[in-house]
């Protein structure tokens, strides 16, 4: 390192601690001597004081998360499977409710594109299924030939975990999460009536739009 | 006591080795804040950290019985973290999709969707600030982060990342000053009005930060 780098990383320290509370007496009064020859310093310190707190407060908004967060240990007691289920799947489900959708559909949405539904039961008998992955596979494949599987979500998420009765690693339940497209009759959206009560609203369809992406 | 500290908390973490549970939620607890900055620092933009979060939560329980030494606690979790959102990162094109998928945007838009948390964007600074932050070398932007959260020390820094106190405390005042200099280059002229602050303004900064 050489001279000229060893100067500014010492500049660099001195606002370094400065900002971060850590200088002493020693240090401060070095402060006021560079800064006596170099005003440009306490410009330096200001906007480095400033870009610490823009930078805390970003962190802290971002790592937030980190508070609602728990280990996935044991069941909570008083609480059932399907009650946690719920709850989980409603955070997971944010990416929908991020688009204001709540979204219903009639029972007669089944009509989807040719070769779902049972109809592509026979083929499915064809396929070599012996495994539930295998099954999942031959779900998403055949899913995926007809349109009606779109994918599956990246994560899994765990509703629950134990220490395995192996005695050796965890035994934990998870929900997988499918994405499947379906052409539907009738469409809503959950809204608040003027009671704060929850109504159906049924969607209009635009009349010039003849289809578009999701 | 910084002794009788650190052998309480390989305590904590051998007991949480060998299966305790409550051991093993008072460990997540106490370090899942720093955690949060690691996947910060690491993912890719479109992850959100509560994602991130919970998978490593997840490895931690699931793999935790496997670490020999306890001491080695903090730079295993920072692994864990940072696999995890590399992990995400060679997901992310497959992510991007499924935003598309529900997205009211254009499929092409460089950002989340309305609705979806972008992770830091409580004010336009923040992000901007933050946007820039992620240009930073690794090797800074990961202490710099870290420094971000509230009572992180350069020596608990430095445990996490393996490294000297000198050195964290080094790299940390480096990506400071690299990060004004990518502020100041992407606020262009109106920068230079601004460096106009007299000894007046200097005092007040002291005044401010020596409390």
């Amino acid at each position: 390192m050489n001279d000229h780098e060893e100067t500014r990383d010492g500049r660099d320290i001195l606002i370094s601690r400065v900002i971060d509370g850590e200088a002493c007496a020693a240090e401060w009064d070095e402060l006021r001597i560079l800064a006596a020859a170099d005003a440009s310093l306490w410009r330096d310190v200001a906007e480095a004081q400033r870009l610490q707190n823009v930078m805390e407060h970003a962190v802290a908004c971002a790592t937030a998360a980190a508070e609602r967060t728990d280990l996935p240990t044991h069941d909570a007691a008083g609480v059932s499977l399907g009650e946690r289920l719920s709850a989980r799947a409603w955070r997971f489900s944010g990416w929908v409710a991020a688009a204001s959708v709540a979204l219903a559909w009639g029972i007669a949405s089944t009509q989807t594109s040719p070769g779902t539904g049972r109809g592509s039961t026979n083929t499915a008998s064809l396929l070599p299924v012996s495994t539930p992955d295998e099954a999942v596979q031959a779900y998403l494949d055949l899913g995926a030939k007809s349109g009606r599987v779109v994918g599956e979500m990246p994560q899994r998420v765990i509703m629950q975990s134990r220490p395995a009765q192996t005695g050796r690693g965890f035994e934990v339940l998870y929900l997988r999460q499918f994405v499947e497209r379906a052409v539907v009759t009738d469409l809503y959206h959950a809204d608040g009536d003027d009671a704060g009560g929850k109504v159906l609203v049924p969607v209009v369809r635009p009349a010039s739009t003849r289809g578009g992406s999701l | 006591m910084d002794e009788a500290n650190a052998t309480a908390a390989e305590n904590l973490v051998s007991v949480a080795v060998g299966g305790d549970r409550e051991a093993l939620r008072a460990l997540w607890h106490q370090h899942r804040r720093w955690v949060a900055a690691v996947l910060l620092a690491h993912k890719p933009r479109q992850a959100e950290v509560d994602d991130l979060l919970q998978e490593v939560a997840m490895a931690m329980v699931s793999r935790i019985g496997g670490l020999r030494d306890p001491a080695a606690f903090k730079p295993w979790l920072r692994a864990v973290a940072i696999n995890a959102a590399k992990t995400a990162a060679r997901r992310r094109p497959r992510g991007a999709a499924w935003l598309r998928l529900v997205g009211r945007g254009s499929p092409d838009a460089d950002g989340p969707p309305d609705g979806v948390s972008a992770d830091v964007s409580t004010t336009e600074e923040g992000t901007r600030v933050m946007a820039l932050a992620q240009k930073l070398a690794e090797g800074y932007r990961e202490p710099l982060l870290m420094k971000c959260v509230r009572g992180m020390s350069y020596r608990q820094i430095g445990q996490v990342l393996g490294m000297p106190e000198t050195t964290v405390e080094t790299r940390i005042a480096r990506g400071r000053r690299m990060l004004r200099e990518l502020v100041d280059a992407t606020n262009g002229p109106r920068a230079e009005q601004e460096n106009q602050i007299d000894a007046d303004a200097g005092a007040s900064v002291t005044a401010r930060v020596q409390r």
